[in-house]
């Protein structure tokens, strides 16, 4: 780790510019995350229209900062009133609400922050120290390795976003149906375009991100009617020096924590997993190694660090998959994956050889983010715990017209408002009947490196690409992918893990 | 409603269905290279499609649906109108633009959807004018969609 790794971090911490949108994404990732309902997925969609035009650099660091403090914010409406502001922080009502029900809430809240705090600079340096190992495995991918690559990625999120393998795969390939729109770059031929000049380009991943997440959450939401918070009752009381003991809590557990925030970062790294797994692992893993296990459930602190650490940790860990190879580690990612490309910033392997500045930059900005929660959160936890209250009828129109800036903006076409309605009126009822959405955001990023690696995988070896050593390893990991998932089947065992950070 | 509920799903799984076969019939008029990616995926996309219309057929009027989120209603009533103001929203937006826009269709969804008060819907429309003009337009200095209308009306 030399001066490439900290000249990015020199540069963030001496541009006023970039720490101050970090400064800024912090309560705003805090209240997405602590407003129930809301979450990191629907943060960065809605930012979309806010970084637009941004330097790269600034966009991404915003976007990344704000995304990496969600699970922080998640634990106040968890701890205070036992409902989990995003679907990870449902193990942290585990042993947080007893606390507070017994008057520790402070203790808690102070636990979950150090927990986040830690778990999450962890993380980053979990992501840096896997650099050195990953970038010369990226480096000896062929077209070959990266053509199965993008279809292991869809298969293997297919199978943990959803019951249904078949749904998972259809879905994740009409987005790469989706992302083969426009002018077909061997042959220059007009591709689904139907004779509209703004899908010569393609169909903007923007649009088709706000069109199959923001739209269809917002049409639950009216239908559904009511709040979107189902907060009821007043939040439990604390003080400020109870806070300062759960923090000194983290401490006096640094083994878990280390334990925890390694483990939530490697889950991170493997695709589909997500922060429900990361956390409720952990917790596991928590009431397995500790003494006492009996306390666990009842408002033991440790079963408070342990999903908290987890829960920030893992968004490192997903960088990996994220950024090197264009495969989204989580569901979050897939949409964080959306605006880096609107910000001119294209994941795969080409970042480990010319984009390593940016890779640095992202690591510095998740640590920086996760430290600064601390600080922030001590000052402003007592007003986000009245943002549990906040009304879903006001914030859809707000959402909904948020939505429609970001799919003009990302080309300035108005003909993508009116896409952006046809792709969030299949996501509704995709949506609905339990088609998973992630793996068509996924199809779409990874389509047009799927058909590149193919197209130049046949031209140099022609379909012997598939006998190549590492090739059979994808094939082998695909139809182990498929295979367990039939013998879940069978065995009525299929994991109900939805896919939801 | 269970009858409704599997129509909806049916049809949804057709649609799916459709989109695929849709895109193998026009990849076909396409030259053999770019056609290619297409019928690679497209073809196997329609054949999982219409596994699934069969497991769905199978499936009786009262299989569970699986819905990704916990308690999605599906009433028609409420669906028409979350639809509807969907497409209130579009003709708003590309008529008349954010500035113009916006502020009128969020104050009116405010009034009439969530039936608030007068004095909030105006709130709201204001509050969505000054995040539209004041961050987009005076701060960010973008230039935003005047809608079609607007455009026609006032070039």
């Amino acid at each position: 780790m030399g001066f490439d790794a900290f000249g990015p971090l020199i540069n963030i911490l001496t541009t006023p510019y970039l720490m101050g949108l970090i400064l800024l994404a912090i309560p705003i990732g805090m209240f997405f995350g602590a407003v129930p309902g809301l979450g990191g997925k629907l943060g960065i969609v809605l930012l979309i229209p806010f970084v637009f035009g941004m330097d790269p650099l600034a966009g991404a660091v915003f976007l990344l900062a704000m995304h990496a403090v969600v699970h922080t914010g998640g634990s106040i409406p968890s701890i205070l009133f036992g409902v989990p502001g995003t679907g990870p922080d449902a193990a942290t009502i585990v042993d947080g609400f007893p606390m507070a029900q017994r008057g520790e809430a402070g203790r808690a809240l102070g636990a979950s922050l150090g927990a986040s705090g830690i778990g999450g600079v962890i993380g980053a340096l979990f992501l840096a120290a896997m650099l050195p190992v990953l970038r010369p495995v990226v480096l000896a991918f062929s077209p070959a390795e990266f053509f199965l690559l993008a279809l292991f990625g869809i298969t293997f999120i297919a199978m943990l976003s959803g019951r249904s393998l078949i749904k998972g795969i259809a879905v994740g390939f009409l987005g790469i149906l989706v992302s083969l729109v426009g002018l077909d770059p061997h042959t220059g031929s007009q591709r689904y375009t139907f004779d509209q000049l703004f899908l010569w380009d393609g169909v903007s991943v923007v649009v088709a991100v706000l069109g199959m997440f923001a739209i269809p959450e917002m049409l639950a939401l009216g239908v559904k009617g009511g709040s979107i918070s189902k907060v009821e009752g007043k939040a439990a009381r604390y003080d400020f020096g109870q806070v300062m003991q759960g923090i000194l809590d983290v401490f006096r557990n640094w083994w878990l924590t280390l334990r925890t925030s390694i483990i939530g970062a490697a889950i991170g790294a493997i695709p589909g997993l997500g922060g429900d797994a990361a956390s409720w692992l952990c917790y596991g893993h928590a009431v397995q190694t500790c003494k006492n296990p009996e306390n666990f459930g009842k408002g033991d602190v440790r079963g408070v660090i342990a999903p908290e650490t987890a829960n920030n940790s893992k968004e490192g860990g997903s960088l990996l998959p994220t950024l090197f190879f264009g495969v989204p580690g989580s569901s979050g990612m897939a949409i964080l994956i959306g605006a880096f490309v609107m910000l001119g910033i294209q994941p795969g392997p080409h970042m480990a050889l010319t984009g390593m500045d940016l890779v640095w930059s992202l690591i510095w900005a998740l640590a920086l983010a996760n430290l600064l929660s601390i600080p922030l959160f001590l000052a402003m936890a007592p007003a986000f715990s009245l943002l549990v209250y906040i009304r879903g009828a006001l914030l859809i129109p707000f959402v909904i017209v948020l939505a429609f800036l970001g799919s003009y903006l990302s080309e300035s076409h108005w003909q993508n408002m009116l896409l952006l309605v046809a792709i969030g009126v299949l996501g509704y009822f995709l949506k609905k009947f339990g088609w998973p959405r992630p793996p068509f955001v996924i199809g779409l990023v990874l389509g047009a490196i799927a058909e590149d690696s193919i197209h130049k995988a046949l031209a140099i070896w022609g379909p012997s690409f598939l006998l190549r050593p590492l090739s059979l390893v994808f094939i082998a990991m695909i139809l182990l992918t498929i295979g367990a998932y039939v013998w879940k089947q069978m065995k009525g065992q299929v994991a109900d893990v939805h896919y939801d950070t | 409603m269970s009858i409704m509920i599997l129509n909806a799903r049916f049809l949804t799984t057709l649609v799916m269905f459709a989109l695929f076969v849709a895109a193998c019939v026009l990849a076909l008029g396409l030259p053999t290279k770019a056609a290619f990616m297409p019928l690679l995926v497209g073809v196997p996309g329609a054949l999982l499609c219409g596994a699934q219309l069969i497991l769905d057929l199978r499936r009786g009027p009262d299989a569970p649906v699986e819905a990704d989120e916990d308690d999605v209603d599906t009433s028609a009533q409420s669906e028409a109108q979350a639809f509807g103001w969907l497409a209130l929203f579009a003709v708003a937006l590309v008529g008349f633009g954010f500035v113009a826009g916006g502020p009128i269709i969020v104050g009116a969804f405010v009034r009439f959807s969530s039936k608030d008060t007068w004095k909030n819907a105006a709130i709201a429309a204001g509050g969505t004018f000054v995040v539209l003009w004041g961050i987009f337009i005076w701060l960010l200095e973008l230039s935003l969609f005047k809608g079609l209308i607007v455009e026609a009306l006032f070039g």
